[in-house]
């Protein structure tokens, strides 16, 4: 069960690969992203003269492992999960977190200028989403009276939670893209840094890290889906296929909405963030306390 | 030619030789806004522009590129992984770069078939075949000037764990001399004052003033056992102005830096991500052109149009102009209209191109798309009739543009000059500030045509960007109201001897030109351009900004590096 789990996901990560290619080409190349990631085994594996040798060889398996983490207590149908943890919606936090270590370490042990800003541009991003991925996933934890993922989507069967609650909805879907930093979050990979921390990969260790991006995307649309869509919940298809649609236009609207936006500044991320979206965080966790006190869930 | 990676060709190297073939990422030189202005469209002919040599596994060359500029390629070219290739769009040979695996004209469908060449190069190539072994590999990489290697960029490969050279060559390792160390990295900023082009590409790792993390604090000198107080260790670094003591670090932006104009090499010493000092190297564009502009008065247009790719039409009509000024001819309304009509598509054509770099730079993928596919629309059009049916596609454009509030609200306030003196300023720059530095408005003809300057307010990104956008609205009333779109042609060619003057607004601002002639050949040239005007905003709009901003300011000065180099 669990090797199909992972076979899935990685479907899944060509999936986004796939859209991902489209909206930068505006073509549908449906074999691309395999041939990309094959000829990428295919280029020479260049080292920098002077890395942090475990910092740097350490940082792209690591990025691949905290999407992966992230990804297998979110269920694809009832019964269909890697790992079924009590606290499963905090561990989702837990392992994204290592995705801030995974770049600080992928920006620091090349030993080169442009990498080390992109980590420290992204160290700033997560002082900017961090909140805003660990108070939604409160409030929707208060309505499903659990930190169970598999709860959480059956405590949508009524509604799902961007129904009831859309502004925490919308603060987690914007979050999301951030810690995938996809454009306009794309700062610690920006062109404006010559791609930052992927600038110096190449060869088997570019395919990692953008592997690792992939599922890392698939993750965060998924968690979207489970934590605000209602995951599996849905008439005539089977399970498995709500997820896997609701996923894949999540996943879509991520990769096109910033198609049409700036990158935004660090300054401006972190002023937005602290000043608008905490706040508004918090309106939502007393929103779902009120409505939970006057109508149950 | 292509330098492949060691090792013989089997058969599943083969597949992904095949493969790679199929995935042409492309580093461009002098830089993609050359190739526009150019009338190429990599995109189009199956090349994927990226940021980063490591990345790429095409150097693409176009047009003319400079002795120092093609140093500076050459380090980026040892920056690339194997298997690499040099592909050269109606470029000469350097001897500073390794031989074009394919070369062609410059033009697109020159370069479609040269793609479609290369493919098949890389996929028979890119491990040698065991006839062609030896003569791959004995293909001399191409190596920097040591001294001007120092505190450079150039990732130098280490070998592989099994014993083969994986990744490592001639080149990298005779450049294998020390950085210096972390204590002589981390120093007072250096003086803002110019210096010899010494920067190659871009910085990929080891650059000697980056701090180097490996290597630890020597300065600090944790490792005697004795200890040091955290105010001990700090008491030399540099101070910022919150009085936090930083390791600044020196890092060059170009002369090959992607989003900034191909041949600007800065330098920034960055206090964390927050630019202090910025310096700018000069002579890297140097072409020995004032010699080259002497001679016969026939091709002098032409040959003066060399100075500028990004502008060589408002050059070819600016040196028209001055040779009629000096042969004391006067032109007919007719072909002024024709001259007017030229210049004004070519700055209609300028600021597209320049958008698209910019969109590149600030992330702003569906402005880049826009602007890329309208210019080449622009350009390809034949007649006035065809740009005028194009002309309501890009005005929805421009006011789209114009109206998007997330870019708005990124750019204000970015970039900002208005504290600046802006009484030497020209082009778009000035009229950003709202001052009315516009040639055009000195032309009697122009001023019939219902031209007044488009001005901006709050001098700014956001200002230049709104005021390039209005005139490539304007330039498209302009074309229209003088309804010929000739190239400018010199009239028939003059004799004798005389002096000329002429004043053309190109895209980046007034450049006025001083010719001399006599026995029927150029003597003495002297041309005033706009670029170095505009360079005094450099620390303006830099210093104090965080370094998105400052490169985002940066880029919209649109300075021509072409114009500093001649």
């Amino acid at each position: 069960m669990n090797l199909w789990i992972l076979l899935s996901i990685l479907a899944g990560a060509y999936v986004i690969a796939v859209i991902e290619n489209w909206v930068v080409t505006n073509r549908l190349r449906l074999v691309q992203p395999l041939l990309a990631g094959v000829a990428l085994l295919g280029r020479e594996p260049v080292v920098p003269r002077q890395p942090d040798r475990l910092l740097f060889e350490t940082a792209p398996p690591l990025l691949l492992a905290a999407a992966l983490l992230s990804i297998a207590v979110l269920p694809l149908a009832p019964g269909t999960v890697i790992v079924d943890l009590a606290t499963g919606a905090l561990f989702v936090n837990a392992a994204l977190a290592y995705v801030m270590v995974a770049l600080v370490m992928a920006g620091w042990g090349a030993d080169a200028a442009y990498a080390l800003i992109g980590g420290w541009r992204f160290l700033g991003q997560l002082v900017a989403y961090s909140m805003l991925i660990v108070m939604p996933i409160t409030a929707v934890a208060m309505r499903a009276q659990s930190l169970v993922t598999t709860v959480i989507v059956s405590s949508q069967a009524p509604v799902p939670n961007a129904v009831t609650q859309p502004l925490g909805f919308l603060l987690f879907f914007l979050a999301a893209m951030a810690v995938a930093f996809l454009p306009p979050f794309d700062l610690p990979v920006s062109r404006d840094l010559a791609d930052g921390v992927f600038g110096e990969y190449t060869g088997a260790r570019l395919a990692v890290l953008r592997l690792a991006r992939l599922v890392l995307v698939l993750s965060l649309a998924t968690g979207v889906t489970v934590f605000y869509l209602g995951g599996w919940l849905g008439p005539v298809l089977p399970p498995v296929l709500w997820t896997f649609l609701k996923t894949l236009v999540v996943a879509t609207v991520m990769l096109v909405g910033g198609r049409y936006v700036p990158r935004v500044g660090i300054d401006a991320l972190l002023e937005w963030s602290w000043k608008l979206g905490v706040p508004l965080a918090l309106v939502n966790i007393f929103w779902v306390g009120l409505t939970l006190l006057a109508v149950g869930r | 030619m292509v330098a492949a990676r060691p090792g013989r060709m089997t058969w599943e190297r083969r597949v992904f030789a095949r493969l790679l073939s199929h995935d042409l990422t492309t580093f461009v030189v002098p830089g993609l806004e050359v190739a526009h202005a150019a009338g190429l469209d990599p995109e189009a002919a199956g090349l994927t522009p990226v940021a980063t040599p490591r990345h790429a596994v095409v150097l693409l060359l176009v047009g003319e590129v400079p002795e120092e500029l093609a140093r500076a390629a050459a380090a980026v070219y040892g920056q690339m992984p194997r298997p690499r290739s040099v592909l050269a769009i109606g470029a000469d040979r350097s001897p500073l770069l390794p031989p074009a695996a394919v070369a062609a004209a410059a033009t697109q469908e020159d370069l479609v078939a040269a793609v479609r060449q290369l493919r098949t190069v890389l996929a028979q190539d890119a491990w040698p075949a065991e006839t062609s072994a030896s003569a791959v590999e004995q293909q001399p990489e191409p190596r920097a000037d040591a001294e001007q290697h120092a505190g450079h960029p150039g990732v130098h490969e280490l070998p592989s764990g099994n014993g083969t050279m994986e990744g490592q060559d001639d080149h990298q390792m005779r450049h294998d001399h020390a950085h210096p160390s972390a204590s002589e990295a981390v120093q007072t900023p250096p003086v803002a004052a110019e210096h010899d082009a010494s920067h190659h590409g871009m910085d990929h790792s080891s650059h000697g003033s980056a701090e180097q993390p490996g290597a630890g604090h020597e300065h600090m000198q944790h490792g005697d056992g004795g200890g040091m107080s955290m105010a001990m260790m700090t008491q030399d670094l540099p101070r910022s102005p919150d009085g936090l003591p930083m390791e600044w670090l020196t890092v060059p932006f170009g002369p090959l830096f992607p989003g900034l104009p191909g041949g600007l090499a800065l330098t920034f010493t960055l206090d964390g991500d927050t630019v202090v000092q910025t310096s700018m190297a000069r002579g890297t564009m140097k072409r020995d052109l004032t010699r080259a502009w002497q001679g016969p008065l026939s091709t002098f247009p032409a040959r003066f149009a060399r100075l500028d790719p990004l502008a060589a039409d408002a050059y070819r009509l600016l040196a028209a102009r001055a040779l009629d000024g000096a042969g004391g001819v006067s032109v007919d309304r007719s072909l002024a209209c024709g001259r007017i009509g030229a210049l004004e598509r070519q700055r209609a054509l300028s600021h597209l191109v320049w958008l698209a770099s910019f969109s590149w730079l600030i992330g702003d993928r569906w402005l880049r798309a826009r602007a890329i596919s309208l210019q080449h629309h622009l350009r390809t059009a034949s007649d006035m009739p065809a740009i005028l049916r194009l002309r309501p596609e890009i005005v929805r454009f421009v006011d789209r543009a114009l109206a998007n509030l997330p870019l708005r609200r990124r750019l204000r306030g970015v970039g900002s000059f208005a504290e600046a003196d802006t009484a030497t300023l020209r082009g778009p720059v000035a009229r950003a500030a709202g001052r009315a530095e516009d040639a055009r408005q000195d032309d009697q003809l122009y001023r019939d045509l219902g031209f007044t300057p488009v001005l901006g307010t709050g001098a700014d990104a956001w200002s230049c960007l709104t005021v390039r956008l209005a005139e490539i609205r304007q330039s498209l009333d302009l074309i229209a109201a003088a309804g010929a779109l000739s190239a400018a042609e010199p009239t028939p060619p003059h004799t004798g001897t005389g002096t000329g003057v002429a004043t053309v607004e190109t895209p980046r601002g007034r450049a006025t030109l001083h010719l001399t002639i006599s026995d029927g050949a150029v003597q003495a040239v002297d041309l005033d351009a706009p670029s170095p005007h505009n360079l005094a905003l450099l620390e303006t709009v830099t210093a104090r900004h965080e370094l998105s901003d400052a490169l985002a300011g940066v880029a919209a000065l649109d300075i021509s590096p072409w114009e500093l180099g001649r």
